[in-house]
């Protein structure tokens, strides 16, 4: 019984501290910080547009643009992506005006070995570890 | 109870360590490809083209399960202290500089001797690539990790002796 209370309060406790700095570092693994400029030009009443990204936004996920800043005064903001096309739709754009805006954002590894094992990576180190708790606890 | 973590803590932080240079890891390889690529002899590097783009992937690896031995290894022991914690740490410190400067320098320099190499020199110079980088790959994780598993069985032995 001793032990089951161990192992639980172990896992417990090792998860709260360990866990996000691990996902954390698994994210930083599959991804790369990539930032891109472009020359985004808007008509009269246009506070939207397109951007082509270079490579795929992490999990397609809007919230993986880290910032969009703007070379004008304005406050720019991501607001869907299209995995298919990797055109990003910026918003909040001041019309009939030019400007240069710079996106950075989570984008996926080029990795082929990564691209196909990343999303497994997270159950396999945070499940290796915990298996590694049982398996020291075994012959105690 | 709370003295008997402190392996795994040791082991999770290993993790976390490893994991945070991950990205350094894949970085230097990446300069591995691109430099093996962009070589006078690229041709005589053999193997090094299929085996560069999941090099980085292989050691990093091989560093988080040399961390998982260390935190089972010390938790199944007791046998267990920051030094330990130092080495592992140590060899991950370790293979990224082996990469970088395998990456920076020794490609170059390997590029060079097939240059000036002839015949048989040229593949032998070419091969020493392939060589190298299996070597910073696996001394990443093995040495530490054959290290961790031999301590353990000696600890197992001594264990059975008292027995």
């Amino acid at each position: 019984m001793g032990k089951v209370i161990f192992i639980v309060l172990a896992i417990f406790l090792l998860l709260g501290v360990f866990s996000s700095p691990i996902l954390d570092g698994i994210k930083g693994w599959r991804t790369e910080d990539t930032t891109q400029s472009f020359a985004v030009s808007t008509g009269a009443g246009q506070t939207t547009a397109n951007v082509t990204l270079s490579s795929d936004l992490f999990q397609d996920d809007v919230s993986e643009v880290v910032s969009i800043s703007s070379n004008i005064s304005e406050s720019p903001a991501a607001t869907n992506y299209t995995a298919s096309t990797k055109v990003l739709l910026v918003s909040a754009l001041t019309a009939s005006q030019n400007r240069t805006l710079s996106i950075n954002y989570y984008a996926d590894s080029e990795s082929t070995i990564m691209q196909a094992v990343g999303p497994f990576l997270g159950v396999l180190i945070i499940g290796g570890l915990i298996f590694g708790i049982f398996i020291s606890m075994r012959r105690r | 109870m709370l003295k008997r973590l402190v392996p795994s803590i040791m082991g999770w932080l290993v993790v976390v360590i490893t994991l945070a240079l991950a990205p350094t890891i894949e970085t230097y390889n990446g300069c591995v490809t691109s430099n093996v690529s962009a070589a006078t002899n690229a041709s005589y590097m053999l193997g090094m083209t299929a085996l560069d783009d999941f090099g980085g992937f292989l050691m990093i690896m091989a560093l988080l399960v040399s961390g998982g031995l260390f935190a089972v290894s010390g938790m199944r022991t007791k046998n267990y202290n920051v030094s330990d914690m130092m080495q592992v740490i140590g060899a991950v410190i370790i293979s990224v500089i082996a990469l970088a400067m395998f990456s920076g320098s020794i490609i170059g320099y390997i590029d060079s001797l097939i240059t000036a190499g002839t015949g048989f020199a040229k593949t032998a110079y070419g091969i020493l690539t392939v060589i190298i980088y299996i070597t910073i790959i696996a001394g990443a994780g093995g040495f530490v990790g054959w290290k961790t598993y031999r301590a353990r069985k000696r600890s197992k032995k001594s264990a059975t002796r008292y027995v």
